[in-house]
């Protein structure tokens, strides 16, 4: 119950995270998401975790289906992008959000089904990389290099903490290294962006601009802040100031206080859920647990990593405190799951 | 076949490190919002703040009593600038030359090749403005511009337009007022460092409450009176049309002061002021101003006599006169205005003297009057005065004044030996202020009180037994002079064109105004200063005291 309080009380922070990015609808719509991703939280609570096992590859099935769907649909793209689904004019959902938790259920109930063959690599390595590597690939050419590297990041994690030999992950991180090198090198903009990472003030008003903006929106912030809603990167100088770059946002309204306030709470919601995950009565729920911990955490970091420049920069949103209705959703889904397997906990301790 | 302890473990792993990641994060961030700050922050103004320039409105000029004679009004201008290519096709050209109310054709031909940015429409007033900015929103029409400028406005329209002069399309004064004080009417620009977003627009800033102040508001106060400026305007129309005269002037100093209280020209122009460019021989009106010189320098007496047998013949060649005037003293040589008496007194004189006595009056100098465009006219030194040159200087030919070197020279006499520099602006205003008052200036005495009142005294009879007798104004007594001048041509005197003049002041007792009359060339007969001019200088004196009243002090 006190991973409900702290996960509610992060929740309740993501508005005032958004008011700064823009007009009143988008607040309006991140009202309506929260709300939306709080019932799906309820209703993922309430539900036997259990359940997704058996409709994990059925949930795989779809989202590979919605993949492939959102490049059939003519007006689904948005500045050369397609990453959209309309549902209704001005509602658009992001399959490849409704993706990383499939997969992460896929992986969490495949890992438990062949936990005797893991030695295997036909068996157990091989299947996995064909699931997760092609809706990696239908992903990246979206293109939504944040996304794929988080569901990349989260499928490594869970095959490693699954069973999958520490030396096989090894191999596969340096040949995805290698690989990653070769997908960077192919197109001017990543490469840009490797640049941006490298040495932004290089080229203040070229690639440097976006990450540069970034940071002197932390430096504006100081201390303690420049006060809540006076801030003035966010006059057009932040590129995606509601959605990728809100951290930056935090940074220059609330200061060096209030960038840590937000880590330090990340990782009490890491800690509380990686709890609820060890807990687990069994494999699955464990596994699950483990997954939906790092898909918030993971998330969190590219995203922190990139508005700071830690890490070179991927679009993605902050988890629980960015503008973008799917994302929220989803995250509240798996904070649902998450509770739903604390529950259970529960149920067993009593 | 993997436990769940190990799960738990590598998990356990996975989660340290990723708080380790967090850690380090947050060491960086540290790096950014503490360390780094100053640097970063220094970096960020220069990009949040751009040096703004705020012109303020230009300034207003006011007459004596302070109505406004010109003020600036904003407008807006409409441009054609397009952004990526985006033209107009046939069918929006149409309609939007139909919303501008010009034909397609006018558009297509301001608009050109269509690339560059270019005026289309300049200085509509406001409602027009935003009504025609509406219809292009409804078009989604990005290619037009919107841009304040202000407009000058002049309520008056044309009275005093020759003093006021006006501004260019820019808002630069090109003459009159307009032009000597530009900088001052301008203002000065404020340079402020604002705070903008990323495409140059404002943010909201406790600064911009201040702009209202950082720029002054400017007025001009002239010592003009509109009021009587446009009726001297409207008499001085009639009078011209009315003796099918080819233009003229009228100029009314407030003597005590030399303060221009009106000055009227016609035909009217913005560009040229005639009372001060417009270069004439005086004839007669020169008389008093020699008359002085000869009592002044002791050569003469009131009651010197004179006698006039109708001509005279210096240097081989005669001199006319307009009749035989016979026996005369020295008042009556002005009264009468005789030219062989005067030729007798410049006799008396050297031209040295002659000349150094014009100079003082002020001839064939600048005034220096605060208004552009004066000319000095002309007066040449005494040793290129040949032959008859060196008496008809007497009687105002071959030596050549403007309108407000007259004024000016006569109110020497009014002002009992003093000449004084004329001027049109009273007071220089900032945010309501006075910060520069012109003052009555003295420049030099060119004659003694005394001479100046034996001056007076005929000038006094030219009005009550002379020449100017039509120049009376009931109930005060006016001392003048009347001019009759010959236009020179380019062989000799033209046959017929005289410039009609009266020059004078009143009331004598103690002078307040000082009033010129020119009019050019009347073709309707009558043609003698005493008979054209000096009525008119009657009229504008009633007009002065209907206006002021007979009282002595303002």
């Amino acid at each position: 119950m006190l991973a409900i309080g702290i996960l509610e009380v992060l929740s309740s922070t993501a508005p005032p995270g958004c008011r700064e990015g823009g007009g009143f609808i988008f607040f309006k719509k991140h009202i309506l998401s929260i709300l939306i991703g709080l019932l799906m939280l309820f209703i993922f609570r309430n539900l036997d975790y259990d359940r997704l096992f058996g409709i994990s590859k059925l949930l795989l099935l779809i989202s590979i289906f919605l993949l492939v769907g959102v490049f059939f649909q003519g007006n689904g793209a948005k500045g050369g992008a397609y990453r959209w689904i309309r549902l209704a004019p001005g509602i658009t959902f992001q399959p490849s959000e409704f993706a990383k938790l499939a997969i992460v259920i896929y992986t969490a109930s495949f890992l438990t089904r062949k936990q005797a063959l893991l030695y295997s690599f036909k068996e157990a390595l091989l299947p996995l990389l064909i699931v997760t590597f092609g809706i990696v690939g239908l992903i990246l050419i979206q293109p939504d290099m944040g996304t794929a590297v988080l569901i990349a990041g989260v499928s490594l994690i869970l095959w490693w903490v699954g069973g999958i030999s520490t030396l096989k992950i090894v191999g596969l991180l340096l040949v995805l290294g290698v690989l990653g090198v070769i997908f960077i090198w192919m197109e001017p903009y990543r490469m840009d962006r490797v640049l941006a990472f490298l040495n932004p003030w290089e080229s203040p008003h070229g690639y440097g601009y976006q990450i540069i903006q970034s940071l002197l929106a932390f430096g504006m912030g100081g201390l303690w802040g420049m006060g809540l809603g006076k801030g003035l990167q966010k006059f057009y100088y932040l590129p995606a100031p509601h959605t990728d770059f809100i951290f930056a946002v935090i940074g220059e309204e609330l200061g060096f206080l209030g960038s840590v306030a937000i880590l330090v709470m990340y990782v009490l919601i890491g800690w509380a859920s990686f709890s609820i995950a060890k807990g687990a009565p069994d494999a699955f729920g464990k596994l699950l647990g483990i997954g939906v911990t790092f898909l918030i955490l993971l998330q969190a970091f590219i995203n922190l990593g990139g508005v700071t420049n830690f890490i070179p920069c991927t679009g993605i949103p902050l988890p629980f405190v960015s503008y973008g209705g799917s994302n929220m959703i989803i995250n509240l889904t798996s904070v649902g799951i998450l509770l739903s397997i604390a529950r259970r906990k529960e149920i067993n301790g009593n | 076949m993997v436990s769940d302890k190990k799960i738990v473990k590598r998990g356990t792993f996975v989660l340290i490190v990723h708080f380790f990641l967090f850690g380090i994060v947050g060491a960086h961030i540290f790096t950014l919002q503490v360390l780094e700050a100053e640097m970063l922050r220094s970096y960020a103004w220069r990009e949040h703040n751009a040096l703004i320039t705020f012109s303020p409105r230009r300034g207003e000029i006011l007459d004596r009593r302070g109505k406004v004679l010109a003020f600036s009004v904003p407008n807006y201008s409409i441009y054609y600038y397009p952004v990526g290519g985006e033209g107009l096709d046939k069918d929006k050209l149409r309609k939007v030359s139909e919303i501008l109310s010009m034909t397609p054709e006018e558009l297509e031909n301001r608009i050109g090749e269509g690339k560059r940015f270019v005026w289309i429409i300049r200085k509509l007033p406001k409602e027009r403005a935003e009504e025609i900015r509406s219809k292009f929103r409804e078009m989604k029409l990005r290619c037009f511009g919107f841009v304040e400028e202000d407009r000058r406005f002049y309520p008056n329209d044309e009275v005093a337009s020759n003093i006021l002069g006006f501004t260019g399309i820019d808002d630069q004064g090109l003459a009159g007022i307009e032009y000597v004080y530009e900088d001052f009417l301008k203002g000065d620009k404020k340079e402020v460092f604002l705070r903008r977003d990323a495409g140059g627009g404002a943010i909201p800033d406790e600064k911009i409450l201040e702009l209202p102040v950082l720029v002054s508001r400017r007025e001009i106060v002239l010592t003009i009176d509109i009021n009587l400026q446009a009726l001297c305007e409207e008499l001085l129309k009639k009078k011209v049309l009315e003796n099918k005269a080819k233009g003229g002037c009228l100029v009314v100093l407030d003597s005590k002061t030399a303060e221009v209280m009106a000055m009227a020209v016609y035909p009217p122009s913005r560009d040229r002021n005639a009372a001060i460019s417009w270069v004439f021989e005086p004839g007669s009106v020169i008389k008093p101003f020699v008359v002085a010189a000869a009592l002044e320098e002791g050569v003469a007496h009131p009651n010197m006599s004179f006698f006039c047998p109708g001509s005279i013949t210096y240097m081989g060649k005669k001199i006319g006169d307009t009749k035989a005037h016979g026996s005369l003293d020295l008042s009556g040589v002005v009264s009468e205005s005789c030219n062989v008496g005067m030729i007798n007194l410049a006799l008396r004189m050297s031209p040295e003297v002659i000349y150094k006595y014009f100079l003082g009056f002020g001839f064939g100098e600048h005034t220096n009057i605060d208004l552009p465009g004066e000319e000095r006219g002309i007066l040449r030194a005494p040793d290129q005065w040949y032959g008859v040159g060196r008496v008809v200087v007497a009687i105002g030919q071959g030596i050549s004044v403007t309108g407000i070197q007259l004024v000016s020279a006569m109110n020497v006499i009014a002002n009992k030996g003093v000449l004084l520099r004329p001027h049109v602006v009273s007071e220089l205003r900032s945010d309501g202020k006075v910060v520069y008052r012109v003052s009555r200036k003295e420049i030099r005495r060119v004659i003694s009180f005394e001479t100046a009142k034996l001056v007076e005294d005929m000038l006094l009879s030219v009005v009550e037994k002379g020449t100017g007798k039509k120049a009376a104004i009931p109930g005060v007594r006016v001392a003048g002079k009347t001019g009759t001048a010959q236009v020179p041509g380019k062989e000799g005197y033209r046959k017929g064109e005289y410039l009609s003049l009266f020059l004078g002041y009143f009331p004598v007792e103690s002078p307040r105004w000082v009033i010129l009359i020119v009019i050019d060339t009347p073709m309707g007969g009558e043609y003698y200063g005493g008979e054209v001019a000096a009525p008119i200088f009657s009229e504008v004196g009633q007009i002065l005291l209907n206006l002021y009243g007979a009282g002595v002090e303002n």
